[in-house]
């Protein structure tokens, strides 16, 4: 098992650190949670975590153009909710602020970090709460999940979107509740962030796909 | 230097023409596996045919994608090596490996 110091010695500054930026500590760090493991791997696991989301998310929305073009022709195009236009905005304005927390990170400003972190989190649960909207409307104008094909894929793309997003929500969480005193890793900041990006270009695809049809 | 150019030059030049020598010796193949689905999807209409193009060339997005970034990574990461190699030792880590390797297998 490798310190902090020993590493950073051996290999000061081209850690595969595919984050980027400098560290805290030095070169390449050893988490806590897993002793051993260089920040490259948590890294890699997250983007290989993405690619696996990708496709799951590509075969929805194949699935969706091909039932869109079946024979029966059953698919009535829908006309998405209003609010989808504001909750767009404010998954953007959480990427921005999740930009702008890591770079204050970067600077050691914890004050301006923790500022920033907070209206990420602030954001991402604005962005949950605007899509439970999205869905209530639709209920109210009488598009259930089993009304017609076009809106059982807004609901199970939106749902299986808002899922991903929770999920980055309860990372945000853990680090934004973190014990008074303790500095984040990077690693956790830069996996987080990797993955709080992705699910802002998903999505726009989604938004798009969903205003195509 | 000019010997190590001539040579990268070769290597590109002989892997564009094996390539071109693969493309042209490829014959045209049937993809279309499952005479049930291939018989459905011909008798469905131009319409519900071209949602069919569509939605596969959708599928084909994300692994190239995929493809393009792990090839770009391992292009970019082609001399990184471990740690212990770059402090000096005599022993690398990839000589190190080559040799466990070499017990195994000898």
């Amino acid at each position: 098992m490798y310190s902090d110091t020993e590493v950073a010695e051996s290999e000061p500054e081209k850690s595969g650190n595919a984050g980027g930026g400098t560290t805290l500590g030095g070169g390449e760090s050893r988490l806590p949670g897993g002793p051993g493991t260089p920040r490259r791997a948590y890294t890699t696991a997250m983007v290989i975590a993405l690619a696996g989301i990708l496709m799951f998310f590509a075969a929805f929305i194949s699935a969706g153009v091909v039932r869109k073009g079946s024979p029966s022709g059953d698919w009535r195009s829908l006309i998405v909710p209003h609010v989808l236009w504001l909750n767009t905005a404010i998954l953007l304005a959480s990427s921005f602020s999740l930009t702008r927390a890591r770079s204050r990170f970067l600077l050691r400003d914890n004050d301006g970090f923790c500022h920033w972190w907070r209206i990420t989190t602030i954001l991402g649960g604005f962005f949950i709460a605007g899509q439970w909207i999205a869905w209530r409307q639709l209920a109210s104008s009488g598009i259930y999940l089993a009304t017609n094909p076009s809106g059982s894929f807004f609901y199970i793309l939106t749902a299986a979107h808002g899922l991903h997003v929770a999920a980055g929500l309860l990372a945000l969480l853990f680090v934004a509740f973190r014990k008074r005193g303790v500095v984040p890793s990077q690693t956790a900041i830069d996996v987080i962030g990797i993955y709080w990006h992705f699910m802002d270009a998903v999505w726009i695809f989604l938004f798009v796909f969903l205003l195509a049809t | 230097m000019k010997n190590e150019m001539k040579s990268s030059i070769l290597r590109i030049s002989a892997s564009i023409a094996g390539v071109s020598l693969l493309l042209l010796r490829a014959s045209a193949l049937q993809a279309q596996g499952c005479a049930l689905c291939y018989q459905s999807a011909a008798a469905s209409g131009t319409h519900f045919i071209q949602a069919l193009k569509d939605g596969i060339l959708i599928l084909l997005f994300p692994p190239i994608f995929i493809s393009a970034g792990i090839a770009v990574m391992a292009y970019r990461k082609r001399n990184q090596c471990s740690p212990v190699w770059k402090s000096g030792n005599k022993t690398s880590a990839i000589g190190q490996r080559g040799a466990d390797q070499k017990r195994l297998y000898v």
